[in-house]
């Protein structure tokens, strides 16, 4: 079980975290929020890249940096920015790695072989990366932080650049992985965890706003969001008055998403809000969008 | 030792290797190339280096009074065969040229006397003639060589000092340009090995901060140690070029055929210097070459450094011209070049060597103690 307590991060004046607490069990959890709202800080701590300025991390019931290497043993990260060497191959690539992580020369080969053929490079694992696509490049980052089959993963915005066949099928690989682990991943697309996370975590103004499954989160907004069908002329209106979520173009009108706490119209359409809806819905003006806390 | 056998291998790539390669190929045809094909450098250096070589193989590496005695008689005895090649020509015998020092009294304002001397000493270049003269300057050196090392030790306050030399190895026999050639070369070369030190290492960081590897790195088992995987490796691949740089050296040094002289004192009868150090040849050698690796590796401490703490390429070369540029100065100074030469206290050579060590591993323990509290951004 990894533990946050009380963890907050400060970059000399800038608070980029204050008082998180959080409990990871076995499972995805989605860490969704806007960029500059704080995801990297907190992955970077978990990762021990950074260090808390204030509070505590505990894996198992030990500070994370007191365990030091044996905590890193268990611990798997595709960084946001997925760093490479263009003119190695991935098998050679992950060999370095796995150096790096401490295995075994002979079981790491193997280990190799079966991860690039899981992430599906089991054909160009000879080949150099420098002509690899940009969602290959990221299935060698999957590969690399799985090496060491760890106990914990972490994932920060895996999608970034990848297309959504791309991204289809790495949340298909994700399923694959996220039994027997924690899985934490950090994403401000919504799509990205939405079907595959048990819980996700929302970060405002500094602080954890939800930590909750998506149902209960989506809950949230429950009897609030509705869709109607209404004229380009009522448009802008609408958008005055409405927190307005998605707009479609529909034949000659506009059918448009939106929240609201006044008493319905007859030809509003109440919807089952989504967690995309809560998303926009909470990140609406977020000052945290403003921020660089990385 | 596989992550820093990695890492090594990532520091030797082909490319850094070609780069190397081309600036060593530079530097040997501008520097180095006159030295070992050009030694000893033309007449009379080469008839000194024969005749200084005759004379260690009939009287050891030093030679005494007594030896001079018989030094002198074998010049005697070439001023009879100069005497009999004059006598022998008419040309010469005409113009009244029947001895050695008629020869070397000639009136070269004179045509036909001039004439005569261009023909013997360069067009025909008679070896006897050539032998003579080197003869002429190691017999003046030998006779002027205590008080030439008095003169010049005049400033120095250590009679216990002086008197051991003037005692002993003042007699010994080592031309001063067989260590002005071996000084050219190994200053000329601790140069190459400090640039290509700065070349290969300097990436040892920075390539890893530029592309990101350094999240994945410190994220693994090996996590803040790679600080110290790195600098091992830094301190191998410089032990590794300086190795390969003076085992070449060695191997193109040994054609100048200087080993005869390896065990003679550098404070011989025909030095032009003088050394702090009663050294032989061959003990300054080792301790130039010792002094070279150390200088490699302070280097190799200094480029790891900078390469982990300056953020791109530009930076990393601009705040290591200035290293490398004090470097080379203070190697043609004393670093290298006339290692332990009286023109400097040895203080300042021992001190200048136990600085650099000094600043090399307290920049390396600082940022050691940092590497392990600091946030990777």
């Amino acid at each position: 079980m990894l533990v946050l307590k009380n963890v907050s991060k400060k970059f000399g004046d800038f608070t980029a975290l204050e008082d998180i607490n959080l409990e990871f069990n076995n499972g995805v959890y989605g860490l969704l929020a806007p960029n500059g709202a704080g995801k990297t800080t907190l992955i970077k701590m978990l990762v021990t890249l950074l260090f808390p300025t204030k509070g505590e991390i505990e894996y198992n019931g030990v500070e994370i940096t007191s365990l030091d290497e044996q905590y890193r043993n268990v611990l798997g990260y595709l960084p946001q920015e997925f760093g490479y060497y263009k003119n190695y191959t991935p098998e050679k690539y992950l060999n370095y790695l796995a150096a790096l992580k401490g295995l075994d020369k002979n079981e790491s080969k193997k280990r190799i072989s079966e991860l690039l053929e899981l992430v599906g490079l089991g054909d160009v694992t000879r080949k150099k990366m420098k002509k690899f696509s940009g969602g290959m490049i990221q299935r060698v980052g999957i590969a690399q932080a799985m090496l060491n089959d760890p106990k914990i993963l972490i994932l920060d915005e895996p999608t970034a650049g990848l297309d959504p066949k791309e991204r289809g099928r790495f949340r298909k690989i994700l399923t694959t992985l996220a039994r027997d682990r924690i899985i934490i991943l950090s994403t401000h697309i919504v799509s990205d965890v939405e079907s595959i996370a048990n819980e996700i975590i929302m970060i405002k103004n500094k602080t954890i706003l939800y930590k909750d499954t998506v149902t209960n989160i989506s809950a949230t907004l429950d009897r609030k969001v509705y869709e109607a069908e209404v004229a380009y002329s009522d448009l802008y209106r609408m958008r005055e008055k409405y927190q307005i979520l998605s707009e479609r173009q529909e034949r000659e009108n506009m059918t448009i998403r939106f929240i609201t706490r006044d008493q319905p119209s007859e030809k509003w359409k109440m919807v089952t809000p989504s967690l995309e809806d809560v998303f926009l819905y909470v990140y609406e003006d977020d000052d945290t969008l403003a921020g660089s806390a990385k | 030792m596989r992550v820093i056998w990695y890492e090594i291998r990532k520091l030797l790539n082909w490319k850094v290797l070609g780069l190397v390669l081309l600036i060593s190929l530079l530097f040997f045809e501008l520097f180095l190339r006159f030295d070992f094909e050009h030694f000893p450098n033309g007449r009379p250096l080469g008839d000194i280096f024969n005749v200084t070589k005759q004379m260690i193989n009939k009287y050891g590496q030093e030679m005494d009074e007594k030896e001079f005695q018989d030094f002198k008689e074998t010049y005697k005895e070439e001023v009879d065969r100069a005497n009999a090649y004059l006598q022998s020509r008419d040309d010469f015998v005409e113009a009244g040229v029947t001895t050695y020092e008629q020869f070397t009294n000639m009136d070269y304002e004179d045509k036909v006397a001039n004439e005569l001397f261009e023909e013997v000493m360069f067009e025909k270049g008679i070896d006897v003639f050539w032998e003579l003269q080197s003869r002429e300057v190691i017999m003046e050196s030998y006779e002027v060589r205590k008080e030439f090392f008095k003169g010049e030790t005049a400033q120095i306050d250590d009679p216990e000092w002086k008197r051991k030399i003037l005692d002993g190895s003042i007699n010994e026999i080592l031309p001063s340009f067989v260590v002005e050639n071996y000084n050219n070369l190994i200053t000329m070369l601790s140069i190459l090995i400090i640039l290509s030190v700065i070349v290969v290492v300097s990436r040892i960081f920075i390539t890893d901060q530029r592309n990101n590897t350094l999240y994945l790195q410190y994220t693994t088992n090996i996590g803040r140690k790679l600080f110290k995987k790195k600098l091992i490796a830094s301190m191998i691949t410089s032990f590794l070029i300086t190795n390969m740089y003076i085992g070449a050296f060695l191997i193109l040094y040994s054609f100048n055929g200087t080993q005869i002289f390896f065990e003679s004192s550098l404070q011989s009868f025909y030095a032009n210097t003088v050394n702090w150090l009663d050294i032989t040849f061959f003990q300054y050698i080792y301790i130039t070459i010792i002094g070279v690796y150390l200088l490699a590796f302070v280097v190799a401490a200094i480029a790891t450094y900078l390469s982990r703490t300056v953020s791109n390429y530009i930076s990393l070369i601009g705040v290591q011209i200035p290293i490398a540029v004090v470097l080379i100065l203070l190697i043609f100074e004393y670093l290298v070049s006339n290692l332990f030469n009286i023109a400097y206290p040895m203080y300042i050579t021992i001190g200048t060597y136990i600085g650099l060590i000094a600043l090399g591993a307290a920049i390396l323990t600082a940022r050691w103690r940092k590497e392990r509290k600091i946030d990777i951004v």
